[in-house]
């Protein structure tokens, strides 16, 4: 009886490994992708952080404001004194 | 004569060993599958296998408990080497194994995970010869996606020799 219960657990694991073989480029773990690849959804793909780099860097762009961008927040502090200066006139 | 090798392999567990080794060395190689996923959607894979070696001490005599640690090579479609520790515990000091430990891959990448294994020993012919159907459930590491689980079914073969 033990004997069948081997034989067929080994006939499970036999049959299983090769549903796995075909099961293409499913991964469960990142080593099972292919270098550069990682395992998202059981499937190897990009890096979610992969593609924002191929854009050059657009990210940190961004993340310095533009000369312009700097040159409207001065008025923008000049305003402050402004504004405190009416809110002594109100009192 | 078959029907004698059907009532070795039938009554393995309930006969005593001759006698257990304190501390003992042994081989080790695994293959399995491994299965994971995640959201409704799981895969089953070829694990990659391991191949080790691992040191065994018994520390508590009824029943009787051994501690084992050792390291072993994750190779495949792979190269990664980790270790893992644990403890063992065969019931009238026969046949029958059982245990539960820790194990993990660290480099190049790390993965961590619990085990937890049954199986038969034979030592009648000088070294023993043990076969372990073990299971692995996978909790942490880099090597484990994100948005995924991990665990893995894994038959062992191990050879072990009496150090003292």
């Amino acid at each position: 009886m033990r004997s069948r219960a081997a034989l067929l657990l080994l006939a499970l694991l036999v049959g299983a490994a090769g549903a796995g073989a075909c099961a293409g480029d499913h991964c469960v773990r990142h080593s099972d992708c292919p270098e550069g690849l990682v395992c998202s959804m059981s499937s190897c793909a990009e890096p979610p952080d992969a593609a924002p780099a191929d854009d050059g860097g657009a990210v940190g762009r961004d993340a310095a404001p533009p000369p312009d961008t700097a040159a409207d927040a001065v008025p923008t502090a000049e305003d402050a004194p402004t504004t405190a200066t009416d809110a002594e006139d109100a009192s | 004569m078959a029907k004698i090798l059907l009532a070795i392999l039938l009554l393995g567990p309930t006969l005593a060993r001759a006698e257990a080794p304190l501390v003992a060395v042994e081989a080790r190689v695994t293959e399995g599958l491994t299965v994971g996923g995640g959201q409704g959607r799981s895969v089953w894979r070829l694990a990659p296998y391991t191949v080790g070696a691992f040191a065994e001490v018994a520390t508590v005599e009824e029943p009787w408990t051994t501690f084992y640690a050792g390291g072993y090579f994750e190779g495949g479609d792979r190269a990664a080497a980790g270790a893992a520790v644990g403890l063992r515990v065969r019931p009238g000091r026969g046949r029958l194994r059982f245990g539960a430990g820790a194990t993990g891959t660290v480099v190049p990448y790390s993965i961590l995970g619990a085990t937890a294994a049954g199986g038969l020993c034979f030592d009648d012919l000088g070294p023993a010869a043990c076969v372990e159907l073990e299971g692995v459930v996978y909790l942490f590491g880099s090597d484990l996606p994100d948005d995924g689980t991990a665990a893995q079914l894994q038959v062992g073969l191990e050879v072990g020799f009496d150090a003292l």
